[in-house]
């Protein structure tokens, strides 16, 4: 109704200086060309501030945004958003995985279930207005099967399994401090972080995430503020089990244990006497035939 | 000159076998950068060389195994471990340095430490074609004799003495850093020149003595350290300014930078000098001659009978300054030519011109090029690089931090020396300048913030210790460079880098109650 309004009267107006700007005294001879050219911009104009009247208020904004994604290792995961900020027209939250099964607001005998909502390929919870407050932190669940694919064949070198998180800002409104915690399944550990972001900035070279333990498990921060509409925060990283690899310590410890027993002439020179070889291609290389050099060892070891 | 030493007269003609015997000694064919040298090792390095085997492993299997701290990835607890276990091996060196690398590369790819892309990847970087370039570039100053022409003018000038050789090599390098920022390409310039000095003095790289790694450790140190008495000394500089200039919004002049650093640094070097040869490589008193009959006289004759500079010297002398050219004006290049010559591509182009038949002096056969030391470098980088990019050297310096508690109350010169400390020791891990500016300078600037000091009284001083790359043959191009000659081992390099390095931290601190204060940096 109020678009509506709002198309009305910017016509009205549009006319006004249509009707003033084409009048036969002014300009008689604008071709008809010239002057659908004017009415398309005219209308793209009005179109643009029509759309621009649905935006939210600039003073509605979330002041903190907090998602902990907790994964387990068949794939799936348990998201819990907290939401602080203006919520008086209702939110839509992205979610950041594909499929999202149940939404819930609070948790035991008060939990409400939410909807969820696909929109162009992406699932959002649908907050109803008033939920969300300023004054307390509001706590969303949502139930996710697709965290991560947990297939053998999606296992890569080394036991990897790659993880994404992604959080684009479609909320309509400004996000003051966001943090994302993704823990990882129980017995898996974070081997590396390949890609993030927000990127690093010439003025704060330190990277947006951490890494950290909680309850046992590990798990990845990511923090950024002023998240403004359109703008993304996202994660890549490479898990894998926690577990070492015992036959490598053994091989380690044989190699260590061969190399003192082998290579016990290097602090015994008698026994080095038994590497020859190696003073001789010394030897040659000196210009009196190695006779000054084999003196010095001696010279040396007897020191 | 000439006219003042009567070589003909004076000193008579040389004799058959004092002619052999320089010829010998300063025929550098036979000790060519390519060739591996044998060393012999003093009873503890045999030790040292035992025991580093299974140390090295020793140090791998506690930290691979331990449970991966809360702040480190696996990967990055993965290449901590492999980087224990190399700095064991490189430092006692049960197998060739050049060999640890290739396990440390083999390490770091099959425990997943790090991409087996990046890791061979590393081969291409800057640092190891410059180093390619360099070696082939002072191969012509080596063939043409030129080398040994410089050298000679130094000895017989300033070789009276080791002590005032030693000198005059100081001041060459101090002498250098302000013209040409380009640590690498000061090493090069002057290797050949050290090669010939110390074959004189008797040292090679089959037998090393005393003189040889103190001249090519101190000009290690001189190479570095002078390049933080120069705010263009070093692009890590202009990074930490840049830091210090848009976090802090404090302006820093490039006499601003030279006035407060310039005297610590040349204490710094003079103690050097002074220490070297006296405490930590003691000198034999054969050692502080020339290692030839008739001593300086003879070289004075050398010098003579070379005669006056072949057109091949010229050319050699052409080249290498057209080389050196383009590094000192590397800010004009942009209004001369419309682009920028890299020091590796001025490096480069200097190398081509010395293969161009007519217009060259080098075959191919005749390059001296090390390729155990570039595969030497490419693992040290690669552990430098893999240790960076998984955050492993990042969260070692702030277990560091965390362990000093820094609050609020507390006294800003323990800070301080926490800083200059952090700063000057972290060059053991973090073989890259700018990594280590990159991720401590800002982290300074906040700290002194944060304190409510001015940010230049903990970032400035600190920015002052970043060339001070001496404790470990990787820890600089230059340092790699030098490694080359088998003049020394890794240990001579960590025990000489290490001493100066703290003798560094001593002089920062008291620059930093009195200079500094006077200067209005610090409080």
């Amino acid at each position: 109704m109020k678009m509506k309004v709002t198309l009305i009267k910017i016509f009205e107006f549009n006319n006004m200086i249509i009707a003033g700007a084409f009048s036969p005294r002014r300009n008689a001879n604008l071709s008809q060309f010239s002057r659908t050219a004017a009415k398309i911009a005219i209308f793209v104009i009005a179109l643009t501030l029509s759309i621009a009247s649905f935006s939210p208020p600039a003073s509605a904004d979330f002041r903190a945004f907090s998602e902990r994604v907790e994964l387990s290792a068949d794939g799936g995961a348990v998201s819990k958003i907290s939401l602080v900020g203006d919520g008086a027209a209702g939110a839509m939250i992205p979610c950041s995985f594909q499929k999202a099964s149940s939404a819930s607001l609070g948790s035991g005998p008060s939990e409400t279930a939410l909807e969820i909502r696909n929109r162009g390929g992406a699932n959002f919870i649908i907050v109803p207005a008033g939920v969300v407050q300023a004054s307390a932190p509001v706590e969303l669940t949502c139930k996710v099967s697709d965290a991560f694919d947990s297939a053998e064949a999606s296992v890569t070198d080394f036991g990897n399994i790659t993880g994404k998180y992604s959080f684009v800002n479609s909320t309509g409104q400004k996000i003051g401090s966001f943090e994302v915690t993704v823990v990882m399944p129980e017995g898996f550990l974070v081997n590396a972080v390949d890609e993030y972001q927000p990127k690093l900035s010439k003025n704060d070279p330190n990277d947006p995430f951490t890494l950290s333990v909680i309850g046992g498990r590990r798990a990845i921060t990511l923090k950024c503020s002023n998240l403004k509409y359109g703008d993304r925060a996202s994660l890549k990283w490479r898990m894998k089990s926690g577990k070492r690899s015992w036959g490598l310590l053994l091989l380690f410890l044989i190699a260590a244990a061969w190399y003192l027993v082998v290579f016990r002439d290097i602090i015994n020179p008698r026994d080095h006497r038994e590497h020859g070889h190696e003073k001789d291609a010394r030897a040659k290389d000196l210009p009196d035939g190695g006779r000054s050099g084999a003196n010095d060892g001696a010279a040396a070891e007897k020191k | 000159m000439h006219e003042t030493v009567p070589i003909a007269t004076a000193h008579g003609k040389m004799t058959e076998q004092e002619q052999r015997e320089l010829d010998q000694l300063l025929d550098l064919d036979r000790h060519k950068l390519s060739v591996v040298p044998k060393k012999k090792m003093t009873p503890s390095e045999r030790w040292m060389k035992y025991l580093g085997f299974p140390g090295g492993i020793l140090a791998f299997l506690l930290i691979y195994y331990m449970e991966t701290p809360a702040g480190l990835s696996g990967a990055g607890q993965s290449v901590m471990a492999i980087f224990a276990l190399a700095l064991i091996w490189w430092v006692t060196e049960p197998v060739a340095t050049f060999v640890t690398s290739l396990v440390l590369m083999i390490l770091l790819v099959c425990l997943d430490g790090w991409d087996q892309k990046n890791v061979l990847a590393v081969f291409g970087l800057d640092v190891i074609w410059l180093n390619i370039m360099a070696f082939i570039l002072s191969s012509i100053l080596v063939k043409t004799n030129l080398a040994k022409r410089i050298a000679l003018n130094l000895i017989v000038r300033f070789g009276s003495s080791a002590g005032s050789i030693l000198l005059a090599f100081v001041i060459l390098q101090l002498a250098l850093a302000p013209l040409i920022p380009a640590t690498a390409a000061r090493a090069v310039m002057t290797l050949p020149i050290m090669m010939v000095v110390a074959a004189i003095y008797g040292a090679t790289s089959d037998h090393p003595t005393n003189f040889g790694r103190n001249l090519f450790l101190q000009n290690l140190m001189g190479i570095n350290i002078f390049s933080s008495g120069f705010m263009t000394g070093s692009t890590a500089n202009l990074i930490a300014i840049m830091f210090i200039n848009t976090m802090a919004g404090e302006k820093i002049y490039y006499t601003d930078w030279m006035f407060a650093s310039l005297p610590v640094i040349l204490t710094t070097m003079l103690i050097s000098w002074f220490i070297g040869p006296r405490i930590l490589f003691p000198l034999k008193p054969e050692e502080t001659k020339p290692k030839i009959h008739g001593g300086i006289d003879t070289l004075w004759r050398q010098l003579d009978r070379m005669g006056p500079m072949t057109f091949s010297e010229k050319k050699a002398a052409v080249l290498f300054g057209l080389v050196v050219f383009l590094w000192v004006t590397d800010r004009f290049h942009m209004s001369w030519f419309g682009f920028e010559v890299d020091p590796v591509m001025a490096a480069m182009a200097g190398a081509v011109l010395c293969f161009i038949p007519k217009i060259g002096l080098l075959q191919w056969n005749e390059a001296d090029i090390p390729w155990h030391l570039m595969l030497f470098s490419t693992g040290a980088y690669a552990g430098g690089m893999a240790l960076d990019s998984t955050g492993a050297g990042r969260w070692a310096i702030q277990q560091i931090f965390g362990m000093f508690r820094i609050t609020r109350d507390i006294n800003f010169w323990y800070v301080y020396v926490g800083v200059i400390a952090i700063m000057i020791y972290s060059h053991l891990v973090f073989t890259s300048k700018t990594m280590r500016t990159m991720i401590l300078i800002p982290f300074f600037i906040l700290l002194a913030k944060q304190l409510g000091y001015k940010a230049t009284s903990l970032a400035l001083p600190a920015a002052f210790c970043i060339d001070w790359v001496i404790g470990l043959p990787i820890s600089a191009k230059p340092n790699v460079i030098l490694f080359g000659t088998g003049q020394y081992s890794v240990l001579d390099n960590l025990k000489y880098g290490l001493i100066v390095a703290t003798i560094g931290l001593v002089l920062f601190t008291v620059a930093g109650l009195t200079w500094f204060r006077f200067l209005g940096i610090t409080p």
